[in-house]
C-alpha cells in the first residue's frame, strides 16, 4: 500500500517541480541511486567515455547522451568489470540519455556494482519494491 | 498489494511462504517453489489470469543482516553453498600447508553457510567442526552439509567459542575467514583461540586488516554497510596479540592482490550465468545489494583502506616435563 502512494507522490511531486522527467521516472519498477559510475559506451563502432547516473535495475541516466537518438540500442561496460551489457535509449532530457538495461537481471549487476563503487550514492527515489 | 499472475500454483506457494514464517519462506525458494511459480507466471502473462493478495517481502535494510532473502541472494551470486568469492578454492589454498587427515580435528570459527568446512571435510577427511552464531545461516549450513552428504564430518553449530562444548576437546587446527573483525572480545580472543588448539598445531586465518592513513573513506563507506562497526585489527596489532599468547606466527601474507581478482572473477561469474538463469524478482532487489556490499568491499581493498590478510600461526610444543 505504501509503495503506490510513494509512487504516486513522487509523480505529483514532479508535476509540481516541472521535471521533464516525471512519467518515465514513476514508472521506474526499482528504487533509484544517485551515483556518479564511469562506463564505456560502444555504438556504431566507436567507444565513448560516459557516466551513469540515477541507477536502478531497470535503467540509468547516462550522461552526457553522447548524440544518441531515442531507441538507439548501444553496449555498455562498466570499470572494473570487463563484459559488455545491452541498453536502449527510452528518452533524451538536457540532463542525459535516460536508458533502459535489456536484460533486468544484468542491471541487478550494473546497479549493483556501480553504487558500490560510487562514493555515497544514496536512494532519490523509487518505483517500489513491487512483489 | 494486488497483482495479476497465473493462477492457483503461485496462490498455493504463497499462502504457504506467509503460512511458514522467515524460515519456511526461505526453504521454499530454495526448494524452487517460487521458481516455478515464476516460469509459471511468464508463460501464461497473455492468457489465464487471476489475482491474489501477494505478500510483500521485505527490502535490504542496507546493512549486512543475515535475513532468508540475503542468504539466497548470496548464493545466486556465488554459487550455492558459498558465501563470498572462491570461497572453495581459498579454504583449500589456507589449509593446503598444514596436511589435514582423517584422523585430525579442525574448528571453524567463522563457518557462515559452512563453505570451508565442507571444502576441508571433503578434501582432506579432517573432522570439522564449525560455529556459527547467526540462526538463519546455521540452519542453511547444516542442510547443505547434509546434502553434500558431510551431515557428520563439517557439522556446523550454533555454539560461541567460549562454550563449554566448544571448550571439550583440542583440536589440530582452527581455520577463521574473515571472522575477526566482528568478534568484540579483542583482548581475550588468542588466549582463546590458543587454548583451543593441541600443542604444535595451526591457526589458519585470512582477515580483512585495517591500515592506517590510507583509504579512509572507503573503509568507512565498507564499514557502514555493517550493523556493528567493524573492530579491524592492524597487521602488527595482530602478530603482538598472538605472539603474546605463544603462537609463533609464521605466515602473515598480503593476499589483496589475489583476492580483489577473485571478487571480481565472482561477479564476472554471475554475469555469464545470468542470461541463462535470469534472477528471480523477488531476489533482485537483494542481489543487487550484494553486489553493492561486494563493490564497496573492492573499493576498500583497492584504496588501500583495509588488506586481506592470510595468517598462520602455531602454538608452542608440548612441555616434555609435563607429561
Amino acid at each position: 500500500m505504501v509503495t503506490p502512494l510513494r509512487r504516486l507522490l513522487t509523480v505529483a511531486k514532479n508535476i509540481v517541480t516541472g521535471s521533464q522527467d516525471s512519467g518515465f521516472e514513476a514508472l521506474r519498477d526499482f528504487a533509484r541511486a544517485d551515483v556518479n559510475a564511469e562506463v564505456r559506451v560502444f555504438l556504431g563502432g566507436e567507444t565513448l567515455n560516459c557516466n551513469l547516473r540515477d541507477v536502478s535495475i531497470s535503467g540509468a541516466l547516462l550522461v552526457p547522451d553522447c548524440g544518441m537518438e531515442k531507441g538507439a540500442v548501444f553496449e555498455l561496460e562498466l570499470d572494473s568489470i570487463p563484459g559488455r551489457v545491452e541498453a536502449e535509449v527510452m528518452r533524451l532530457t538536457d540532463a542525459g540519455a535516460g536508458i533502459r538495461f535489456a536484460n533486468p537481471s544484468i542491471g541487478v549487476l550494473v546497479a549493483g556494482w556501480s553504487r558500490g563503487t560510487s562514493s555515497g550514492a544514496m536512494a532519490v527515489g523509487s518505483g517500489g519494491n513491487r512483489r | 498489494m494486488v497483482t495479476g499472475v497465473d493462477g492457483a500454483e503461485m496462490a498455493q506457494t504463497l499462502n504457504n511462504l506467509a503460512a511458514s514464517g522467515i524460515s519456511g519462506r526461505f526453504k521454499a525458494w530454495w526448494n524452487g517453489d517460487e521458481v516455478e511459480a515464476a516460469a509459471a507466471k511468464g508463460n501464461a502473462r497473455a492468457g489465464k489470469v487471476e489475482k491474489v493478495e501477494v505478500e510483500e517481502l521485505p527490502s535490504p535494510s542496507g546493512i549486512a543482516e543475515w535475513t532468508p532473502q540475503r542468504i539466497a541472494a548470496i548464493q545466486r551470486l556465488f554459487g550455492e553453498g558459498f558465501d563470498g568469492p572462491a570461497s572453495q578454492e581459498r579454504a583449500r589454498d589456507l589449509v593446503n600447508p598444514i596436511g589435514l587427515n582423517e584422523q585430525m580435528t579442525v574448528l571453524d570459527a567463522s563457518a557462515r553457510l559452512g563453505s570451508a568446512a565442507r571444502t576441508i571435510a571433503k578434501e582432506t577427511g579432517a573432522w570439522v567442526d564449525g560455529l556459527e552464531m547467526d540462526e538463519l545461516l546455521m540452519e542453511e549450513a547444516v542442510r547443505l552439509s547434509a546434502k553434500a552428504g558431510l551431515a557428520k564430518k563439517a557439522v556446523i553449530r550454533k555454539l560461541e567459542l567460549d562454550d563449554h562444548e566448544v571448550k571439550e576437546h583440542k583440536r589440530d587446527a582452527i581455520v577463521i575467514r574473515e571472522g575477526l573483525y566482528q568478534i568484540s572480545d579483542r583482548e581475550r580472543i588468542f588466549k582463546t583461540l590458543c587454548d583451543l588448539l593441541k600443542p604444535s598445531s595451526h591457526l589458519l586465518m585470512t582477515e580483512f586488516l585495517s591500515v592506517p592513513g590510507k583509504g579512509q573513506e572507503e573503509r568507512a563507506e565498507w564499514g557502514a554497510l555493517h550493523r556493528t562497526s567493524p573492530r579491524l585489527f592492524e597487521l602488527d596489532e595482530l602478530r603482538e596479540g598472538l605472539s603474546k599468547v605463544g603462537f609463533d606466527v609464521r605466515v602473515a601474507k598480503d593476499e589483496t592482490k589475489a583476492y580483489k581478482a577473485m571478487l571480481l572473477n565472482g561477479i564476472l561469474r554471475f554475469g555469464k550465468t545470468v542470461p541463462k538463469e535470469p534472477v528471480l524478482r523477488e531476489l533482485q532487489e537483494w542481489v543487487m545489494w550484494e553486489v553493492e556490499y561486494w563493490a564497496r568491499t573492492y573499493n576498500a581493498l583497492e584504496a588501500g583502506g583495509i588488506t586481506m590478510h592470510r595468517i598462520h600461526a602455531v602454538t608452542p610444543m608440548s612441555d616434555p616435563t609435563k607429561m
